[in-house]
């Protein structure tokens, strides 16, 4: 029985050993973890090497409510960048250029009166920090008063956004920061109806061109009522040959009361097929001969069309009687040097 | 019995070493879990966060997305969308561009946010530059740019005139070549992708709008189109005069980036 004590009395110290590289493996384990936890911090604030980056979702909200209705509309956002930045959100008015529809922010803007956030956490005009790499999100709600009359609201969510601490230079330096943001169309109507206001402004195309070289012409489009409409509809081109040899289907784009907007056919995107992307007005076959004419039909939803216009361009063999102009100019030179020559050598003999 | 100890002990072993891995290996997996993949910063897959407080039941995050004929799709709050329904709801929320499926985000970045102009000289050009890129999945983009005031000395009353290049006809609509030191002022050229056609070159350059005389913010990237990363780099100048007085000159530049609408 002594043997077997002595015996058993090892076995127990070696459970003792092994318990201890048990620890001594775990703890290893907790070093090694620490240190990826740790060169993962260090590459988040070197890897990522922008020093101001923010991402919003939605880009766009098309938001069409209800007198004394109320929305709420939820917005992502990321700090892409490898610092903390100071983010102040507020909601502004923004403009589109006159001939070009481009958006003009107005920073100094009064606040649209209507909008709040509800975060508990967070005010309009009121700067947050948000972390390097960390997404948050900015609740807006949309209260629009009983008995306000229909109108259009165009807004601007938009982020003043800039690092917590600039790098300190002490030379002569420039500080950037910027105003990031995104557009809410907001249309208070009681019925939402579309009125099919928009009229075509402008469809420029020259009146002749060459039969071989392509067809570019560009289309600008005018609403004249009181709410944003949007480009349904396409341009055909016909020629003595075929009708519609040609369509190019708009691409719905957003015009805005009372403004002009260039607008750009659609093509489907190669990258992702349920996507559509802008492309020029551009129609380029082998060659075009004669009167062509160039149709936009304006169209709603359900692809009525409410208004049309066309123009005509010709397309002239102009590279052909060029080429034969110069052939014969060559033929006329040659033939008088020769009839020259015959002369001269007639003079000789 | 000797030999059954044995065993037991082997198998007092294996389990330690099997419980020891498990542990090392969880702890790793969270780890990785939490600082790769980010799982800890998800925060808008939750609505009931501690952050907000939601009043009202009519809530867009991103809603639905339906294909719709032409291969564009609407995304709009669901079940709001049927004729006549509007009037029974009261609204209509659509998020992102209604022709482009996912509604992707806008994102805006620059590189470099304090731009380094060194000491300013006489008959040289002090130049420091940053990139600036710009994401959207549809709608384009436009990036517009300020000045706060031209460059000012630190004392708040010198200052170095924004720049009117060689031929003195540069403005901040209208941009000309540089290249000549002895021509004082403070400007900008750009190169890369979206940016204005009057940059023909980084020898073009154009005064930046100043904030202060109320000039509209000029454009310094654009596109109609889709835009993955695009990036233009913004490179400013300074020239001092002879008689510029000595010392340090700052000021600050205003970036507007938005999607298109």
């Amino acid at each position: 029985m002594m043997i077997q004590h002595t015996k058993v009395q090892p076995s127990h110290s070696k459970y003792h050993i092994q318990i201890a590289q048990c620890i001594k493996f775990t703890l290893i384990m907790i070093v090694l973890a620490g240190t990826v936890m740790i060169s993962q911090q260090i590459f988040a604030q070197v890897g990522s090497g922008t020093q101001l980056g923010i991402t919003i979702t939605p880009p766009l909200s098309e938001i069409a409510l209800q007198p004394g209705k109320t929305i709420i509309q939820a917005f992502n956002i990321q700090n892409t960048g490898g610092y903390d930045l100071e983010v102040t959100p507020s909601v502004v008015e923004f403009v589109p250029e006159e001939f070009t529809g481009d958006p003009l922010v107005q920073i100094n803007s009064a606040p649209f009166p209507y909008t709040n956030l509800q975060n508990l956490d967070k005010q309009f005009n009121k700067p947050f920090v948000l972390k390097a790499g960390a997404k948050d999100q900015l609740v807006v709600r949309v209260a629009i008063p009983e008995n306000h009359p229909q109108k259009d609201y165009y807004q601007t969510l938009l982020l003043k956004t800039q690092p917590v601490q600039y790098g300190q230079v002490g030379q002569s330096s420039t500080t950037s920061l910027a105003y990031v943001g995104v557009h809410m169309l907001i249309r208070v109507t009681s019925d939402n109806q579309q009125k099919h206001t928009l009229e075509i402004d402008t469809l420029t195309i020259p009146k002749i061109i060459d039969m071989f070289t392509p067809l570019n012409f560009t289309l600008t489009v005018k609403n004249s009522g009181t709410t944003y409409e949007k480009s349904y509809g396409n341009v055909s081109i016909s020629s003595l040959w075929k009708k519609d040899e040609k369509v190019f289907n708009l691409l719905p784009q957003n015009v805005l009361a009372q403004s002009t907007r260039p607008l750009s056919s659609s093509i489907i995107d190669p990258e992702n097929t349920k996507n559509l992307i802008p492309a020029p007005f551009r129609y380029d076959p082998a060659f075009l001969l004669g009167p062509i004419s160039v149709e936009v039909q304006l169209q709603d939803e359900e692809g009525i069309t409410f208004t049309n216009y066309s123009k005509k361009v010709f397309a002239l063999p102009l590279t052909p009687a060029l080429i034969a102009l110069v052939v014969y100019c060559f033929r006329f030179v040659i033939t008088i040097a020769s009839k020259r020559n015959k002369n001269i050598l007639e003079n000789k003999y | 019995m000797q030999s059954n100890s044995k065993a037991i002990n082997n198998h007092r072993k294996k389990k330690a070493i099997i419980a020891s891995f498990a542990l090392g290996a969880f702890f790793l997996v969270s780890t990785l879990s939490k600082h790769i993949l980010h799982l800890n910063n998800v925060v808008w897959a939750n609505m009931a966060s501690d952050n907000y407080e939601i009043q009202y039941d009519n809530i867009n995050m991103t809603s639905g997305e339906k294909t719709k004929e032409g291969a564009y799709t609407i995304t709009d709050t669901v079940g709001q969308t049927a004729p006549g329904e509007y009037s029974k709801y009261g609204y209509v929320v659509k998020s992102g561009f209604q022709y482009v499926y996912a509604i992707g985000n806008f994102g805006f970045s620059l590189s470099n946010t304090t731009i380094d102009l060194g000491i300013l000289s006489s008959e040289s050009f002090s130049n420091g530059s940053t990139e600036i890129t710009v994401s959207t999945r549809g709608g384009g983009f436009i990036v517009r740019v300020y000045e706060t005031s031209p460059l000012k000395h630190s004392s708040g009353v010198a200052t170095i005139p924004d720049a009117t290049c060689d031929n003195g006809s540069c403005t901040e609509g209208v941009a000309a070549v540089w290249i000549n030191p002895a021509i004082e002022g403070f400007g900008y050229t750009l190169s890369g992708t979206g940016i204005p056609t009057a940059f023909v070159n980084t020898t073009y350059f154009k005064q930046f709008a100043d904030g202060a005389s109320s000039e509209q913010p000029q454009i310094v990237m654009s596109s109609e189109d889709v835009a993955i990363n695009q990036k233009a780099t913004l490179t400013v100048r300074a020239a001092a005069s002879g008689n510029q007085a000595a010392g340090n000159y700052s000021n600050s530049l205003i970036f507007i980036a938005t999607p298109g609408y």
